[in-house]
């Protein structure tokens, strides 16, 4: 079957391999791999290593002879940690962002009981000339960039204005006159009935029934997908009738990417031209593997790396119908008729979030209608998140804060009620009749589940959870899209709406849903002088019952009164306190001259921080963005080199303490580095990880090797001091 | 704090010394408008990108009755017309005092939707609810494909039970006749009865309980049962 | 994808090959959206629009499915969900006619729906502007035959068309879609297609220790 893709036939006089993965059948060695376009520019991005080549470099090999060598660990004295204050260099100065003041408040040692969990770091001060050995190294064997290294480019030549066109990213770039008439051809969601232009769109999604009907499409008019859609249940059907086998993905050459996966009665199908979508990547084993295994995936692909990105992607996509059905459900509706039409309990939102889920999935960008600008970046978080295995963004605020708001949490699921105290929800049904007690009393949260204050981009502030369960990542990242898309449809407003939305968390429990309270309030509001800029923060509370959103409600109104009034007469009000702790601009504090860009994961916790994209390139463009979107994912799923170095970073969860031990079996540590350069301009992109975390950062100027490894490692072990307020713990537990 | 509940309404202005408060509910097709009614009469806006709502919102909202000096709160479900929502109706009218079934004037399908609703409220709902027949879309009336005689008629035999249900047409859109319905709501609801409660309960500005307190004090009610349980 | 949904239909066609299925689908339905790949596959997808009753809005989603064997297996894929079935035949091949019974009880075995006496079939004779000639004799004796008994005395409509007119073709699926949109209509009033069942995720009260409950 040479035909399989449906795309223009004309294609098929090609000499291309085509690739067939299916279940049982152990993947055909023809693979030719995705190989990386090579930039429009006239050399090749480097990769420190070569794939074929990928192996362990001894840091010992590499360094240059050296007299002494010691590996013992300093503790740096504090003032080498210190942020400069308020410092900006050229670079970092914004015209444009007026709500970003530099917090340094957090960052002094006024608070001492702040200061106190504030990790110190033990550090070898040689791990800098190490990895820089390595680095150098690397690049030597590269044999590239003789010269270019050593001097730092200075600001003051003018750089020339990338667009991702040039880049190379996505195909067919020569096609188009520039960025707006490429998004609009190849990216942009279009539902016309113009079949060629469907065709010729980079990604597709398509959701099915087993029967062949629709459920959804990323593009085009029903017409054109009516068609598809049968092609594609033949295909699977062919594979399962008559091999016996359940089709994965078909790759042709390194042009396509089809990927299939089996939720009877469901089918969800993706087809991408993107290459980094089509690269191969494995999980990065590590502790963070064994604490947070992704039961989807791993359950439908056994080892093939090669498809994992879009499976995953495909997985969020049936998850999605999980969350606002449930599973029994959608296998019920099917099972009393085969001929089912799940369209007929979907709703036009449904769709509007399936199709801004296809584009923040593959692109990072928002779904937006004609003309319009991107404004809030959200989209771009969600892409990072997803690539860094389903991470979660989380913000900075001071420790004494979030415990001050972990206690208030935990104080709900004290307070106790006379049942008709409440804007009476009696549930008639279900009146029970007590025998006996003049005092019989509840728990107003006895149903409680979990709940959150979240900042407007959905970034936790303070959780609380039962002892015994969880709610994972991906499930999180799930509620919180539709609590986003429910607050969409309330529009901006000054008022409150109180939301009561019934949700499966399908890593929780498939079968059944919880019921999710939610409360927006403008903390503003409650700060004298009243700020000029709203800050909104969200009260999500999860109960296990259906019935009790009067009894939430009560319990959202008790949180805004600790916070805005602070919880006893002597604690002062937390609100100023998170208006001030809540903004991030660490890029302020720490000098790090040329890295405008950077993501630091704590792979324990599965959580990460980044700095604004604005600081990249000045501006939150779709091409700043898509360019960031393909770096990232270059540095991400390439094959790092490791290193085996003497040390080993352990991290001690109970003490939160970050050591670096003489091991000679390290072999977590890893790094890739990689340079696209082009007529004056150049963009640097590095990777660095061990067994604690994950690090990338961008620069586009001119930076050579040993700043490259300064400002990172300074960076890093910012992020490790800070850790407790940048990253949330396990939350506070009942 | 809740966010102040602010009147829209030009007749909140006058004082009043008498409150009471009501549980409403929005039932209807999917897309008819029950949201855009909704704020309309919260926050006198309308939306023409709103798409679908999602499970539920509850919205609160004040009127004043000049003639009797009473200030009437409603308390409002707008609920997700999408029929896979439709089990969890019997949550939101299960206390209502008053449902506005809509329609649109533009669907058939719809009203027969709503006639389908009132009669589940007639079967479910608390005895004595005050339902409004809600037509939405009158600016579409030249689309209209539900007659006011229809709707005359249906309403008659749907009277004949003895209950009593308001019709009105509106438009969310342009505003018209929506704020009348709530008064005609209110105007049907047991005021007297609902202030006098008020009064002795103390329940004057609700919405300022002492939060995590425990009152004491009240009659025993019979409890709720955990759901599930035994 | 807009508020009002059109209702979908899945049809299938079937009959023996060179009864003239292809040509009949092409007069019928828009072209711009039609993939043939019957040799390859197995099966040609075809789309069109019709409107019910003045005011019912319809997408037939056609399948046109090979009659050889080699695709056989395919059957479960293909018939399965369907709405509706055309059973074409050809009025100058008697053989072609006699095989409605074995299509329509091979699509039944292969498509497992829930109610066989209720589903929709219609049947096609194709070619019918040739010479009386060559048509088969007592042809209508014959077709009577068949649909009284043959097909389980089930009386399916029967229409009789040619390539070169379209029209009948056009009012042969309307009343399939009629048929099919009416057993949607029984079949939305015996079970609701709802979840009325929002499980619980959790009970949290059999969870904690203190429920203080004897069960």
């Amino acid at each position: 079957m040479k035909d399989v893709h449906p795309k223009n036939p004309e294609n098929s006089d090609q000499h291309e391999t085509i690739k067939f993965n299916t279940s049982f059948i152990s993947p055909s060695k023809l693979v030719s791999g995705p190989s990386i376009s090579p930039a429009k520019f006239p050399s090749v991005p480097t990769t420190a290593v070569n794939l074929e080549n990928a192996g362990s470099i001894n840091a010992a090999d590499l360094l240059p002879s050296q007299s002494s060598h010691t590996s013992s660990t300093e503790v740096p004295d504090s003032s080498h940690l210190r942020v400069a204050n308020n410092h900006s260099s050229g670079r970092f100065s914004l015209a444009s962002e007026n709500s970003y003041v530099p917090s340094i408040a957090g960052l002094t040692s006024e608070d001492e009981e702040d200061d106190r969990e504030d990790n110190n770091i033990e550090t070898s001060h040689n791990e800098e000339e190490d990895l820089q050995s390595i680095l150098n190294g690397l690049i030597r064997h590269e044999n590239h960039f003789n010269g270019q290294i050593s001097h730092r480019n200075s600001l003051s030549s003018p750089r020339q204005e990338i667009s991702f066109l040039d880049l190379n990213i996505f195909p067919n770039s020569e096609t188009v006159q520039n960025g707006e008439e490429y998004y609009n051809k190849y990216i942009r969601i279009s539902k016309d009935e113009d079949e060629a232009a469907f065709v010729e769109k980079l990604k597709h999604f398509f959701i099915l029934s087993s029967a062949g009907k629709p459920v959804f499409s990323m593009h085009g008019a029903d017409d054109i997908i009516m068609g598809y859609m049968g092609i594609i249940t033949t295909i699977v059907s062919t594979f399962e009738e008559n091999m016996k086998e359940e089709i994965k993905s078909i790759t042709v050459g390194d042009r396509i990417k089809i990927v299939a996966i089996n939720k009877n009665p469901l089918i969800l199908v993706a087809v991408s031209q993107i290459s980094y979508e089509m690269m191969s990547f494995t999980h990065n084993e590590s502790v963070e593997e064994e604490l947070h295994p992704r039961p989807n995936s791993l359950e439908d692909h056994d080892s093939d790396s090669d498809d994992l990105i879009l499976i995953n992607q495909l997985n969020t996509l049936y998850n999605y119908l999980l969350s606002i059905l449930s599973k029994p459900t959608i296998e019920k509706n099917f099972h009393n008729r085969m001929n089912y039409d799940l369209r007929r309990v979907l709703t036009p939102l449904d769709f509007h979030n399936f199709e801004a889920l296809c584009l923040k999935l593959t692109y990072g960008l928002p779904l937006l209608k004609e003309g319009e600008k991107i404004s809030d970046t959200s989209s771009f978080d969600f892409y990072i998140g997803e690539l860094l295995d389903s991470s979660i963004q989380s913000v900075k605020i001071r420790n004494t804060t979030r415990n001050r708001l972990n206690n208030i949490f935990l104080s709900c699921k004290r307070i106790k009620v006379k049942e008709d105290d409440l804007d009476s929800e009696v549930n008639s049904d279900s009146v029970s009749f007590f025998s006996k007690a003049e005092d019989q009393e509840r728990y107003l949260g006895e149903d409680l589940l979990f709940s959150f204050l979240t900042t407007s981009s959905n970034r936790i502030l303070s959780f609380m959870k039962p002892r015994n369960h969880t709610l994972s990542n991906e499930d999180l990242k799930i509620l919180f899209s539709m609590i986003s898309s429910a607050e969409m449809q309330s529009g901006d407003s000054e008022f409150t709406e109180d939301l009561w939305i019934p949700l499966c968390m399908p890593n929780f429990n498939p079968n059944g849903f919880l019921y999710v309270f939610v409360r927006k309030f403008d903390l503003s509001e409650y700060v004298e002088p009243r700020p000029t800029v709203s800050q909104p923060l969200s009260i999500i509370l999860i109960s296990s019952n259906k019935n009790t959103f009067f009894k939430m409600r009560e319990i959202s109104r008790y949180i805004i009164t600790k916070i805005v009034k602070g919880e006893n007469s002597r604690n002062n009000p937390l609100s100023r306190e998170l208006l001030e702790s809540t903004k991030l601009s660490i890029l302020n504090d720490i000098r790090v001259p040329a890295i405008k860009h950077f993501i630091y994961k704590l792979k324990c916790s599965n959580q990460f921080i980044m700095n604004d994209m604005v600081y990249y390139n000045n501006d939150r463009s779709m091409n700043t963005l898509l360019q960031l979107v393909y770096f990232y994912s270059i540095l991400h799923n390439s094959k790092a080199t490791k290193i085996k170095s003497k040390l080993k970073a352990t991290y001690n969860h109970e003490t939160g303490l970050v050591r670096q031990i003489n091991s000679s079996r390290s072999e977590s540590k890893k790094l890739t580095y990689t340079r696209w350069n082009g007529a004056g301009t150049s963009v640097t992109g590095f990777m660095l990880s061990d067994d604690v975390y994950e690090f990338y950062c961008l620069s586009n100027e001119e930076i050579g090797s040993k700043d490259l490894i300064a400002n990172s490692l300074k960076i890093i072990q910012w992020c490790e001091k800070y850790r407790k307020r940048l990253f949330l713990g396990e939350g506070v537990t009942f | 704090m809740s966010a102040p509940t602010s009147n829209q309404n030009p007749q909140s202005s006058q004082s009043t010394n008498r409150f009471a408060q009501f549980k409403l509910v929005l039932l209807g097709e999917s897309a008819v408008g029950k949201s855009s009614i909704v704020h309309r009469f919260v926050k006198n806006t309308f939306d023409d990108m709103r798409e679908s709502t999602i499970g539920a919102a509850f919205l609160t909202q004040t009127i004043t009755l000049p003639e009797s000096k009473t200030t009437i709160k409603f308390e409002i479900w707008d609920t997700a017309g999408q029929e896979r929502y439709k089990s969890l109706a019997p949550m939101y009218y299960r206390n209502a005092n008053a449902a506005l079934c809509v329609y649109d004037i533009t669907s058939r399908s719809s009203f027969s939707k709503a006639q389908d609703w009132i009669k589940e409220l007639k079967k479910q709902a608390p005895e004595g609810i005050v339902i409004a027949l809600v037509g939405n879309k009158s600016d579409l009336a030249d689309s209209r494909e539900v007659e006011e005689s229809e709707v005359e008629e249906y309403i008659q035999q749907a009277s004949e039970d003895g209950s009593s249900i308001i019709t009105s047409e509106c438009s969310a859109k342009s505003g018209d006749g929506v704020l009348e319905i709530f008064t005609s709501i209110a105007k049907s609801l047991p005021v007297e009865e609902a202030v006098g409660a008020g009064t002795n309960r103390n329940r004057a500005g609700a919405g300022n309980r002492r939060a995590g307190g425990v009152d004491l004090g009240r009659a025993r009610r019979p409890e709720q049962a955990s759901s599930g349980c035994c | 994808m807009s508020g009002r949904k059109k209702t979908l239909l899945k049809v299938i066609i079937l009959g023996d090959s060179g009864v003239g299925k292809t040509s009949l689908m092409q007069q019928f339905v828009n072209n711009k959206f039609s993939h043939q790949y019957k040799a390859t596959i197995g099966a040609d997808f075809l789309t069109k629009e019709i409107t019910i009753d003045s005011n019912k809005q319809v997408t037939l989603q056609i399948w046109d499915t090979a009659g050889q064997e080699r695709f056989q297996s395919l059957g479960v894929a293909f018939y399965r969900g369907a709405d509706c079935c055309v059973l074409c035949y050809d009025v100058t091949n008697e053989k072609s006619l006699n095989n409605l019974t074995s299509w329509k009880d091979e699509f039944l075995v292969q498509s497992n729906v829930s109610n066989p006496q209720d589903f929709p079939f219609i049947i096609i004779g194709n070619k019918i502007d040739v010479d009386d000639s060559k048509k088969i004799p007592s042809l209508q004796k014959k077709l009577q035959n068949i649909t009284n008994n043959q097909l389980g005395g089930l009386n399916y409509p029967v229409f009789e068309t040619s390539a070169k007119d379209a029209i009948n073709v056009e009012s042969a699926f309307e009343v399939i879609a009629k048929m099919a949109l009416q057993q949607e209509e029984l079949n939305d009033a015996n079970g609701n297609d709802v979840s009325d069942d929002y499980n619980d995720a959790i009970n949290i009260h059999l969870e904690s220790e203190s429920s203080g409950c004897a069960c």
